[in-house]
């Protein structure tokens, strides 16, 4: 990923809230991308956990979301660099070299934390360190402390052991 | 009219994940290794502004344009925030995207995006699955 389009960190910042203040006060639900995972689920799961009104039953308004946020991507990569498919993904491939099975192993693990954790913390860096923060939740500020604690301990490990700075 | 809604600002949201900078493994990367600002910087806006609009809005009605009601609940704080927390941070320091940037990545072309949605995928129906 190119760093040329990237926008300065307020401009980033601003916009992010842009959006989900908008979801707000248009619809009174808020931002939560991993409830948008989960109701995908629901549309192929009978779990009652993936039942819950506020996903919006199969194919419900978070679905939309999730397919949303792939459609954004493409367009942001369309209006800028163009769409060029690639395997590459910046310095994860000094890390931990170029195997394919290794980067699948490595990120699958690593999706799998945020797809349990998440769950258990009742949201990830949208749910709960922009919309819960938002809403001045002490549970949202605890998880997000765990985002960073948990982030910066990691890194630094893999940093040391992989000596990839 | 919601499904509308929700996709429309999915597909903003996903725009502007890409170009905050909030999706590059290495802007992650060098945030958690304390090396760059970036990332400080974007949740250090985000934050607040998303805080004090929604609390205005609040405080003149906060009843949402489209109709029905704001779900202000809030959660207790309980060890699952603290676990749930810690696991999600060991999660977003091997793949270097959150859940939303996962899934713009992948739009955007980062294929390897795919491993980690599947991933996500995959951990929030064993959780689920424990929790029935």
């Amino acid at each position: 990923m190119t760093t040329e389009y990237i926008w300065p960190f307020w401009l980033g910042g601003l916009a992010i809230a842009a959006v989900s203040v908008t979801l707000v006060v248009l619809t009174g639900k808020f931002l939560s991308v991993t409830r948008g995972y989960a109701s995908v689920c629901s549309i192929f799961s009978k779990l009652k956990f993936f039942q819950r009104p506020d996903l919006g039953g199969p194919f419900g308004f978070r679905t939309f979301f999730t397919i949303g946020l792939i459609a954004g991507g493409a367009l942001a990569a369309a209006t800028t660099v163009g769409w060029q498919p690639t395997l590459e993904l910046g310095k994860f491939d000094q890390i931990w070299g170029t195997s394919l099975a290794v980067k699948a192993a490595v990120l699958l693990a690593g999706g799998f934390l945020w797809g349990y954790g998440s769950r258990m913390a009742k949201g990830c860096t949208s749910g709960n360190s922009i919309s819960g923060l938002s809403k001045g939740s002490l549970a949202s500020l605890v998880a997000t402390c765990g985002f960073l604690i948990a982030g910066v301990a990691v890194t630094f490990a893999i940093a040391q052991i992989s000596g990839v700075n | 009219m919601l499904r509308a809604v929700f996709l429309v600002l999915g597909v903003a949201f996903g725009y502007v994940l890409i170009r905050a900078g909030v999706s590059s493994y290495d802007v992650i990367r060098d945030m958690f290794l304390l090396k760059s600002f970036h990332m400080y910087g974007v949740l250090g806006v985000a934050v607040p502004v998303s805080f004090i609009c929604i609390q205005l809005w609040k405080k003149f009605g906060g009843k949402p344009v489209l109709g029905g009601e704001t779900d202000w609940s809030i959660e207790k704080v309980s060890k699952k925030h603290v676990i749930g927390g810690l696991l999600s941070g060991a999660g977003w320091a091997l793949t270097g995207a959150c859940p939303g940037p996962a899934l713009a990545i992948l739009g955007y072309g980062l294929l390897s995006g795919g491993f980690i949605v599947a991933g996500i995928f995959l951990g929030t129906y064993i959780y689920a699955r424990f929790q029935d």
